[in-house]
């Protein structure tokens, strides 16, 4: 019995003495964090995306409860947290429109040129190392995926045809599909937007006629017809302003191309 | 000194069609479209607009800063036009000018600068190698790191490949004056010439013409010995530790290609700027292998036209060799300062890379030249990593390919590599 009783004595000093001094540790060494930042960060998606401009949800949290980012700041999120978040913090939450992610490109396999045969790995990033990419475009989609297989909500699919769709309902206009494609081909429009020219060509109309059915001319004819002077043509390439458009839809008659469009969303 | 060699590396059993072939001339006739970019050193200023009269040797782009290289016209005749945005072939635009030969092959020579540093830089000289980084801005670096030792690399980059040991061999004069110059310029203490074992026409031309001035290494044409790192390991013995941190020249070692140096001597002795470069064209199996003097801005097909190599049933046109060159969409392109060669593959004889998963067998770590593991390298990029793969050294990768050689699964290595290099270079500028 003695041994035994010596090594629980010996333990259970030890035990003790430790404990008091983790007590005092953490009362010496104690840090302030707002109870806030954590109940913040449990309403948020947590997918760390990145739409926000920080680092993670958990930074983006205690941007939200130091005053720095508004509540609506989570795009990933939408107005439901927005909503949540406000009532962790006790203020009222202004819904941000929503917005959805578009692929500003109609240059499909049938209706754009290739100007060789690519072989390399499966991304656009890489495929841009060669020559600038297989597309006789030099802005168009290139249509290996990588928006699709970045899309941290899985909202992006590759259609048959080589150009990505968007799911409205899924896409929380975070914006990696942004970041990751080498030319920028999507881009997050908000859901009032009603008309855009699906293009992201700067060239000449002339080449664009050359190498791609689906192309901005730069003709200007969409411009000539808006009657609320709501369109731009910049560097050969048509601008819709949405704050002037109302969508009559005059442009879409007159586009020899048939690139602008009306934008239906699925979502609201 | 009895020269070693390296560990890792091929013998590729490629034939060798074009080698002992005498260098043919191509003046091109019509329109010759030369690039305002070059070279690593950056876009060269256009000094000719549109209608301007211009002379073979004629400075029509100006180098930017003191280390660059300045770019002449190739022929006599018109400026047809001045683009702004003309493709890269390696991606990218860059501006371009036009001349319209008129056939008259009308030359003006350089200025003629006393101060040879100021003669390269005016004569467009880089260094016809891997990396074409401008000749000044190249010797430069040497003499800040006190470099002493200067290595000539007549030893071709790739196996189908034979400029460089014919260019010992027919322009040793000009070879054996430009070593004279680099070597005052940087003061080297010692001079070597490597030279491929099998070429014995250019080892005894060096070996007479440079006479003591120079040492001539005889090296076994194991791939890739030609490039620079691997040169000084197998000459002077040393190896460079971490080649994203230190370059050949931190270890005492200018390696320079023997286009570059023969280049020297011409600019020095005949007052004559780049206007050509000496390559080789390969057709596919070696047929209409030659070697070439061509005018820089003579488009590819030209070029292959020379050669007779037709463009029917042709799979791909790659500016270099088949290991490390990189294929070109469009033969309008033009051939420069850049191209190290061309090679011309059979539709037939391509394969493609499957989707495959890595089987560890390990075959691509015994032949990586500098010792890497180049499935986890790429592995780490493919799965975008890239913290790892830099740690692993991607950067030391010199994108030999030995590794896809051999890989039994064909994994594309190297792509993945490139790929992962891209990725991590745009990480670090937006930081």
């Amino acid at each position: 019995m003695g041994p035994i009783i010596t090594a629980v004595a010996a333990m259970g000093a030890l035990g003790l003495g430790l404990s008091v001094v983790l007590g005092v540790a953490s009362k010496v060494f104690y840090v302030y964090v707002d109870p806030r930042i954590t109940q913040v960060a449990d309403v948020l998606p947590g997918a760390n995306c990145g739409g926000c401009g920080y680092a993670g949800c958990s930074d983006c949290a205690a941007a939200m409860v130091e005053g720095k980012a508004p509540v609506n700041a989570c795009k990933a999120g939408g107005a439901s947290v927005a909503q949540a978040v406000a009532g962790v913090l006790g203020v009222s939450a202004v819904a941000a429109e929503r917005e959805v992610a578009r692929i500003f490109c109609k240059g499909d396999n049938t209706r754009a040129e290739r100007k060789f045969q690519y072989m390399g790995i499966n991304d656009c990033r890489a495929a841009m190392l060669v020559s600038s990419g297989d597309k006789s475009c030099g802005y168009g989609c290139l249509g290996l995926g990588t928006c699709v297989a970045n899309c941290p909500f899985g909202a992006l699919s590759m259609g048959e045809d080589g150009l990505p769709r968007v799911d409205d309902e899924k896409c929380t206009a975070c914006g990696t599909c942004v970041k990751v494609c080498p030319r920028h081909i999507p881009r997050v429009i908000p859901v009032s937007q009603k008309a855009a020219s699906l293009c992201s060509s700067h060239d000449v109309g002339k080449l664009v006629k050359e190498i791609c059915e689906a192309g901005c001319l730069g003709c200007g004819l969409c411009k000539k017809a808006c009657p609320e002077k709501a369109i731009e043509v910049v560097k050969f390439l048509s601008v819709v302003d949405t704050a002037k458009c109302n969508g009559c839809g005059k442009c879409f008659e007159k586009c020899p191309t048939g690139i602008m469009q009306s934008l239906v969303f699925t979502v609201v | 000194m009895s020269p070693g060699s390296f560990s890792g590396g091929i013998c590729l059993s490629i034939s060798d069609a074009s080698a002992n072939k005498p260098f043919e001339r191509i003046i091109p006739s019509g329109v010759v479209t030369i690039p305002l970019r070059q070279d690593l050193g950056g876009i060269c200023n256009a000094k000719v607009k549109k209608g301007d009269e211009v002379k073979v040797g004629q400075v029509i782009g100006e180098s930017a800063g003191p280390e660059g290289a300045s770019i002449h016209a190739t022929v006599s005749g018109k400026v047809a036009d001045v683009i702004k945005a003309y493709p890269h072939f390696s991606g990218g635009f860059v501006p371009a000018v036009l001349i319209e030969s008129d056939g008259k092959d009308e030359w003006v020579g350089l200025e003629g600068s006393a101060d040879p540093m100021a003669a390269i830089q005016q004569a467009g000289i880089i260094d016809f190698d891997i990396k074409p980084v401008p000749l000044a801005a190249k010797l430069n670096e040497a003499k800040s790191r006190r470099a002493n030792a200067l290595i000539v690399n007549a030893m071709d980059i790739e196996p189908v490949l034979s400029s460089r040991s014919r260019l010992l061999s027919e322009r040793v004069q000009e070879v054996a004056c430009g070593i004279d110059t680099i070597k005052s310029i940087i003061g080297a203490a010692s001079v070597y010439v490597a030279v491929d074992k099998g070429a014995s026409q250019a080892m005894s031309a060096v070996g007479s013409a440079c006479g003591g001035a120079a040492t001539v290494v005889g090296l076994n044409p194991k791939y890739p010995q030609a490039v620079d790192l691997l040169l000084v390991k197998s000459i002077l013995g040393k190896e460079v530790p971490c080649t994203e941190a230190y370059c050949v020249a931190d270890i005492g070692a200018l390696v320079l290609s023997v286009e570059t140096v023969a280049a020297v001597g011409r600019a020095m002795a005949d007052k004559k700027p780049v206007v050509d470069r000496f390559i080789t064209i390969t057709g596919a199996n070696g047929t209409g292998a030659k070697n070439v003097q061509v005018r820089i801005g003579t488009t590819i097909k030209e070029v292959l036209g020379h050669c007779g190599i037709s463009v029917e049933g042709m799979g791909k046109v790659i500016a270099g060799g088949p290991m490390m060159g990189t294929a070109i969409a469009n033969t309008e392109t033009p051939v420069t300062k850049e191209v190290l060669g061309i090679f011309v593959q059979h539709e037939k004889e391509i394969t493609g890379f499957d989707s495959a998963v890595c089987i560890k067998c390990g075959l691509c770590i015994e032949v990586c030249p500098v010792g890497l593991m180049p499935f986890l390298i790429s592995g780490f990029s493919e799965k975008g990593v890239y913290a790892k793969a830099a740690a692993n050294d991607i950067f030391t990768c010199f994108e030999c390919g030995c590794c896809v050689y051999v890989c039994p699964v064909m994994i594309p290595m190297v792509h993945w590599i490139k790929f992962g290099k891209a990725q991590i270079m745009a990480q670090r500028s937006s930081e």
